[in-house]
């Protein structure tokens, strides 16, 4: 992706209605999304099941494990979708499936068998970028349309974009060692607080003290626009190491000081992302930041966000929080804005466990696949 | 099958005897389980003029990227569409795991999608009909052995009588634990396996030789199997025989206070 691209008028979208289907990970998510001709999305059904039970006793999420758990139960997740949206297959306009960056093996699962059910039923396929329908979720539920900044923060990825369009994203900054809900679930996993790790440090994180403890920021003050969150795992071990034994208040204090450090590293890498964001968009473009992603549902990021937001002129926008984790409404939808640009692929199509959006984007060191 | 030969199963475009294919019904039948990837089309008006569509590219990995094009064509060839057939059959495992997954999951949504009820055959059973189609026929009217190369010094391995009935349930073995299935009778081992599994098994003492090393599964006889069969109550599982790779992990977590 090269500079910002003028604003086009979009040709004539037909309505469409879409099977999307999501196995890149640990949820094996199903869901029909219906797109007007104005572009208007309305989700007809939405299932989605964890895996953490299957998970819980790793400590984190077993590939192998998921793809068995995905093929034993994929067939059924997406006929409860069907009949949910009261959808038959020979009504559907598409079937999208994530196609990567995730799990190869539980990547493959859910390809194939939006594969076989476009076959069938002479259907377009449309391999999905599981960030890219992260980066689309917000046009699903509003009213929003690019070009806007993007914050994606999940378990696998906490990047900063610029969406200039559907299939048009320029990468502006990616961590450099952990994704942002890989640090909850570590920092959850050292406190003894169980997986998955956000839900867990934001609820004990709700009676501490957020300054008992001057975690680092990392990176802030830093001119490119990456993350990191090794040195602040670090420094919350070592620490929390020197408590032993932890008391409650110990653990709620540190899960507390530990968020507001995220918040604090966050916040500055937008801020500055912002200022990047005003320079390449065209002149008088409105000043838009969304949240998209799993960790989109912390409450003390989405606080450190909005006063963000509110004081450099931004209006933040974040998905309801059952698009924010990661769910096959998204990929439909995603399926159904790429159909509407004639974007479909072939039967052949191989999944890609690593799948940059922004191909153009200079490795990160040390991203590796979360680049 | 033509004149039988100790030559692996490569067959593109095979064409079954007349008479053999009798079911009266469409099946599509696909396998993705291990070195190759296959599928096969029968039809049957319930005339004596069956037609078969058969395609077969022996593969190591891809089987993903290849199934759905080459069911695709082989659809086409044969002049059908899905609401035409009657049954799906596909192969179970054992073999990879992720080309396992493949066939699985695209039977279950065939299935699905297509309101048809589904066979499955496992990969030991299917290349256990087609080496006894394949091997001398000298050799007819012995055991055979199906030994799969498992990988890490173990083999899938199932005992067939000559008729082709299963004698030892499927079974993850090692080298030394398959060769001792030929302590009882004489066995032919056939398949990736099969040459040192029989060496063990000579050194052993038993008596016991190798045949048909490159034996793939291979559709084209999914569909006779699938028309003996009954299409299974409840959804279709996957033979993977050995576990997934992973181990609890141990509690790193700090010390706390006692309440």
């Amino acid at each position: 992706m090269t500079g910002a691209a003028p604003a086009t008028p979009q040709p004539a979208r037909p309505a469409s209605v879409v099977l999307g289907i999501e196995t890149s990970c640990d949820e094996t998510a199903a869901a029909v999304v219906a797109r007007d001709a104005a572009g208007k999305g309305r989700i007809l059904s939405n299932i989605v099941r964890s895996q953490w039970e299957e998970h819980r006793a790793f400590g984190g999420v077993v590939p192998e494990i998921a793809a068995r758990a995905h093929a034993e139960c994929l067939d059924e997740i997406v006929s409860a979708a069907m009949s949910g949206a009261g959808v038959l297959f020979e009504d559907l306009d598409a079937v999208a499936a994530t196609a990567g960056p995730g799990l190869n093996s539980g990547l493959i699962v859910g390809l194939i068998t939006g594969k076989a059910i476009a076959l069938a039923h002479g259907k377009p396929l449309i391999a999905v970028n599981h960030l890219e329908a992260h980066a689309l979720t917000v046009g699903l539920t509003s009213e929003l349309a690019p070009p806007y900044l993007l914050l994606l923060v999940s378990g696998g990825h906490t990047q900063l974009l610029l969406v200039h369009g559907v299939g048009r994203y320029e990468r502006l900054g990616t961590t450099i060692d952990d994704a942002l809900g890989e640090a909850f679930d570590k920092t959850a996993k050292l406190l003894g607080l169980g997986f998955p790790g956000g839900p867990a440090v934001e609820a004990a994180a709700r009676n501490g003290d957020p300054a008992r403890f001057p975690f680092p920021r990392p990176m802030a003050g830093r001119a490119e626009l990456h993350f990191s969150f090794a040195g602040l795992k670090t420094a919350v071990r070592v620490r929390a190491q020197a408590l032993q034994p932890l008391t409650d208040q110990d653990i709620a204090d540190v899960c507390a000081s530990f968020q507001a450090a995220v918040a604090g590293s966050v916040a500055d890498r937008i801020a500055r992302a912002m200022s990047v964001a005003v320079e390449r968009l065209p002149a008088g473009t409105p000043r838009h930041l969304v949240v998209a992603g799993g960790v989109a549902a912390n409450q003390a990021l989405r606080t450190a966000l909005q006063d963000l937001t509110d004081s450099k002129g931004f209006t933040l926008h974040v998905p309801p929080v059952a698009l924010c984790g990661d769910n096959a409404a998204m990929i439909a939808w995603a399926g159904a804005e790429r159909l509407a640009l004639g974007l479909t692929d072939p039967l052949d199509f191989s999944v890609r466990p690593r799948w940059p959006l922004d191909a153009s984007a200079a490795p990160a060191i040390g991203a590796g696949v979360k680049a | 099958m033509r004149d039988s030969q100790d030559s692996p199963l490569t067959t593109h475009h095979w064409q079954p005897t007349a008479g053999r294919y009798t079911g009266g019904m469409n099946i599509l039948a696909f396998d993705t389980c291990l070195g190759a990837c296959s599928v096969a089309v029968g039809l049957d008006a319930g005339s004596a003029l069956e037609k078969v569509e058969a395609l077969y590219e022996e593969m190591a990995t891809g089987q993903a990227e290849r199934l759905m094009p080459m069911i695709d064509t082989a659809m086409r060839t044969a002049g059908i569409g899905f609401a035409d057939l009657n049954r799906i059959a596909v192969t179970i495992g054992p073999g990879t795991f992720t080309g396992t997954r493949i066939g699985i999951a695209a039977a279950r949504a065939f299935a699905l999608a297509t309101a048809t009820s589904v066979i499955g055959i496992s990969t030991l059973q299917l290349m256990a009909e087609e080496a006894g189609h394949a091997v001398n026929s000298s050799r007819r009217g012995r055991a055979l052995a199906v030994t799969v190369d498992a990988h890490r010094g173990q083999v899938y391995a199932q005992v067939f009588a000559a008729g082709g009935s299963p004698e030892s349930p499927p079974q993850l073995l090692t080298i030394e634990q398959a060769a001792v299935l030929a302590a009882e009778r004489e066995l032919i081992f056939v398949g990736s396996g099969a040459a040192i599994v029989a060496t063990a098994a000579t050194e052993a003492g038993y008596t016991a030789e190798a045949a048909l090393p490159h034996l793939q599964p291979n559709a084209a006889f999914l569909l006779f199997a699938a028309q003996k069969c009954e299409p299974q109550e409840g959804p279709l599982k996957p033979l993977y025989l050995r576990p997934a790779d992973a181990k609890p992990q141990a509690g790193k977590s700090l010390a706390r206070a006692r309440a």
